[in-house]
């Protein structure tokens, strides 16, 4: 078991292979002064696309993955302000149901909270180097399409 | 004394065609199926875009590596970035996480 990760007292970013514990993500972003808490968290689902999904194996690159979770939180800070960031990523093989990302966030009003929680998820989506290789029944296994990161890299 | 200079000068220039790096380039998401890395040499002060040409080649991948990009530990490279010595890189193809 690991875990790769860097923690400040507003940015908490991790990679792992255990089973992600949302009571940590509850942790890290309570505060006394923030009356809102969203939670995002990403679960294997049983089917893609007319297949019939048997669970998927995340591949990442680990220290790219990481940098990007801690640009991506550092940006949400500076849209929101006065905002606490969790997020932490499954790496490896999960069965359906299987919690694949948890992304916590802490403010003093809901807005905020839900904006940047949005805003986080969906530029891990574009930029993070994760990959999603699903499994089928008999043995086959797809790795899916997604964003090339030639464009993010190009600006 | 002019020949002398002709003939360094060529010898330098000679030098660098001759000059090898070695690169290795990890895979991840769908280059897996081509095993964990595969490494090679090329000529020193090759570009990103070379390196993809040599791997382009070597795999019959086409589709899949114009749309990767080649990083090292700390970043994505673009295309001119040249490599003046032995590198241990990494080929991303497209990303789909969360």
């Amino acid at each position: 078991m690991w875990g790769l990760g860097t923690m400040s007292k507003q940015i908490s970013v991790n990679i792992s292979n255990e089973i992600l514990d949302i009571q940590d993500a509850y942790n890290f972003v309570c505060d006394p002064a923030h009356g809102a808490i969203d939670l995002f968290i990403g679960a294997v689902r049983n089917n893609h696309q007319g297949q019939n999904v048997q669970g998927i194996t995340y591949d990442m690159h680990d220290t790219l993955s990481r940098q990007s979770f801690e640009d991506i939180a550092k940006e949400a800070c500076n849209k929101w302000k006065d905002i606490k960031i969790y997020i932490n990523h499954y790496k490896g093989d999960l069965p359906i149901g299987g919690i694949s990302i948890i992304i916590a966030i802490s403010s003093t009003h809901r807005a905020e909270s839900f904006d940047a929680c949005r805003y986080v998820i969906e530029e891990i989506k574009k930029r993070s180097p994760i990959w999603k290789q699903e499994h089928y029944k008999y043995g086959r296994s797809s790795w899916l399409p997604g964003h090339s990161l030639r464009q993010e890299s190009n600006g | 004394m002019h020949l002398t200079k002709l003939q360094n000068r060529d010898l330098v220039a000679v030098d660098k065609i001759n000059s090898k790096i070695n690169v290795k380039v990890k895979y991840y998401g769908a280059f897996r199926k081509f095993g964990d890395d595969i490494e090679f040499s090329v000529p020193k002060e090759s570009s990103i875009a070379d390196i993809k040409a040599v791997i382009q080649d070597k795999l019959n991948a086409k589709s899949l590596v114009q749309s990767s990009v080649i990083s090292n530990e700390d970043s994505i490279l673009q295309d001119d970035y040249i490599l003046n010595d032995d590198a241990t890189l990494s080929i991303l193809p497209p990303v789909c996480g969360g």
